[in-house]
């Protein structure tokens, strides 16, 4: 039935995007420098298997190509797919567009059982800070998924909050941004500090200017970061 | 029991259900605590859609019984019409809303708030996708699903009334088949389902239905075994301290995940039997006469009553609220006088729209038969 919508819409929605969309080259991507503070043993483990290795990405994903989402997602998955050499990588996408931590967290584990992976990398905390959910509550929401997943045999790697310089309501993203962080310390689930990152890039002016690079961007910074914990 | 009374206690549990929908739509709220969600798998949700299915095999099944399935249709679709144009509406006050605050507070972020970001970053798709049911907003997708059933009615009605077991075994069989197989109608442009798939959900409309038509019939429909009570009334306690329990790791069963899993949008078992449980106790216990003597002035039945008009208010309303508590970094007692304010305006919008009525039938002519309060109004309504 997708498929039949999107024969329908296509040609439509192509037509005006390539009527408002100027053709350009992508940006040199500004430096990022992060790190992953807690190894990926199975992920590791299933590299070294020689087995197919699952990968499951929540949040991260599902709009269309053209969307700006989509680089952030083909980039990751290209960069993986590239940095495991001869592997073969299975990657599953599950979508959590606008959805509180405590929703995705089902999505997650049904994602986690019916795969197997050996790497989920989340990517939430905005829906929940627009929302204003306990903090609290949000961080031992995905504590639980994290402990969850080590129980799987499954590596969790955290992405934080997206940072836009000028907002008055910067102590409100904030709060989600350290209970990750939190979540990180105490669960062993690397954060990948997207906030930190876009901050920086921020702070020195360095922030591309087009939307969808600086998610292709953000993207190779966590693969080159994933890829470093995993020995590649 | 009169009928009169039993639709009363619909229209009552529905009203309660509205207020619940409308403080779990601010997420966190002050009074939280004050809803089933808070305390069991199910939430609100699950409750609105069994008494939807109620409220339209009580209101159908006479009209098919008078008027044939041809009446039948063209009500069914006509309402269906009208959700879809309520849906579009608050759909377009929900983007006008954080538009708005997105503009004001110069952040780019909160164009994506509940789900917006397409219509915003990616519109051409996004309005495709919208006016096709395709890209629904969080908190505004019930109404799509409850289209989908109305478009379904002419088909599941008659089932209903003649052949309730095939129509309820067939819906079972559709219910565990989209949960086995990730089955969904799609979301567009993102690459998703909708958050309450009718293909799970519709079991829980379709078992609303066959009670509904029973009741029609004047045929008991609340199961009498007091061993059935007693297990309902124990997996409803059962739930409470594992929904509680902020430390739970939910266990990994060697069992398909949607028979001990908590995921909404595939309405999984767990929350299934809660949902079920919940609604024998209420029919079996005078509940409903418990919270009516607390309610004297009829409040939730007049909410009930209107359940279109109030549900569409509350969403809109709901989404005001959390950007206002956003943008105002609102503490406690603002987020309270947000929720209970926004429950007012319901009230006051639901009493509106009863003297309107009222005056309504007042200058009709008196040969028109009119139904007694508003009854017409009951199952068709049920969209909210």
């Amino acid at each position: 039935m997708r498929r039949i919508l999107r024969r329908l819409v296509a040609p439509l929605v192509l037509g005006l995007a390539a009527i408002a969309a100027p053709a350009g080259a992508a940006p040199a991507c500004p430096q990022a420098a992060t790190t992953l503070h807690a190894p990926l043993p199975h992920l590791a483990r299933a590299l070294a298997s020689g087995a197919p290795v699952g990968i499951v990405l929540v949040g991260i994903g599902g709009s269309r190509a053209e969307g700006p989402e989509g680089p952030f997602a083909q980039t990751l998955a290209k960069r993986l797919e590239r940095g495991f050499g001869g592997h073969e990588v299975r990657v599953q996408y599950v979508p959590t567009p606008g959805m509180l931590a405590k929703d995705s967290a089902e999505r997650v584990r049904r994602a986690a059982t019916e795969a197997e992976p050996a790497l989920v990398i989340w990517r939430t905390g905005m829906a929940d800070a627009l929302a204003m959910t306990d903090p609290a509550k949000f961080g031992n929401t995905v504590r639980r998924v994290a402990e969850w997943l080590s129980v799987q045999s499954a590596d969790l790697v955290l992405v934080d909050l997206a940072y836009h310089a000028g907002s008055a309501q910067e102590a409100n993203y904030r709060r989600y941004v350290d209970a990750l962080a939190e979540v990180g310390r105490g669960a062993e689930a690397p954060v990948f500090r997207r906030y930190a990152i876009m901050e920086a890039w921020a702070r020195a002016g360095a922030t591309p200017s087009q939307p969808a690079a600086a998610e292709s961007c953000l993207a190779e910074a966590l693969a080159a970061a994933v890829l470093q914990q995993a020995g590649r | 029991m009169a009928a009169d009374q039993r639709e009363w206690r619909i229209d009552l549990f529905r009203g309660l259900a509205l207020v619940m929908i409308f403080i779990n739509h601010i997420p966190d709220s002050p009074l939280a605590p004050f809803t089933s969600a808070h305390y069991g798998f199910s939430d609100a949700a699950e409750g609105f859609v069994l008494m939807a299915g109620i409220a339209a095999g009580l209101v159908f099944l006479r009209r098919l019984d008078r008027a044939g399935p041809a009446e039948v249709t063209a009500r069914a679709w006509r309402r269906a019409f009208d959700l879809y144009a309520a849906h579009l509406v608050i759909v377009l006050l929900a983007c006008a809303i954080v538009a708005y605050a997105a503009h004001v507070e110069g952040d780019p972020r909160l164009l994506g708030w509940i789900n917006l970001g397409p219509v915003f970053d990616d519109t051409a798709a996004a309005l495709l996708g919208v006016v096709l049911l395709g890209h629904q907003p969080g908190y505004l997708n019930i109404l799509p699903m409850y289209i989908v059933f109305l478009l379904a009615l002419p088909l599941l009605l008659p089932l209903a009334a003649a052949r309730p077991k095939l129509l309820l075994a067939g819906s079972a069989a559709l219910w565990a088949a989209a949960n086995h197989w990730n089955l969904n109608l799609p979301h567009y442009p993102n690459e998703d389902g909708w958050y309450f798939n009718p293909l799970a959900w519709q079991f829980l409309f379709v078992i609303g239905l066959v009670i509904g038509t029973r009741m029609s019939r004047g045929l008991p429909v609340v199961p009498r075994s007091n061993l059935l009570l007693g297990a309902a009334i124990a997996y409803l306690i059962l739930a409470v301290p594992l929904q509680r329990d902020e430390d739970l790791i939910w266990p990994s069963l060697p069992l398909p995940w949607f028979l001990y899993g908590l995921d909404k949008t595939y309405l999984t078992l767990p929350r299934l039997l809660h949902a079920l449980a919940l609604a024998l106790v209420l029919a079996r216990l005078p509940v409903a006469a418990w919270i009516a003597r607390l309610d004297r002035p009829g409040i939730l039945v007049l909410l009930g009553r209107q359940s279109l008009a109030v549900f569409c208010a509350g969403s809109v309303l709901a989404v005001g609220a959390q950007v206002a508590r956003f943008v105002l970094e609102a503490g406690v007692a603002l987020e309270a006088a947000l929720v209970l304010g926004g429950i007012a305006l319901q009230v006051g919008l639901a009493m509106l729209l009863a003297w309107m009525e009222g005056a309504g039938r007042k200058g009709r002519p008196a040969a028109v038969p009119v139904a007694p309060g508003g009854r017409a109004a009951l199952g068709e309504g049920g969209g909210g």
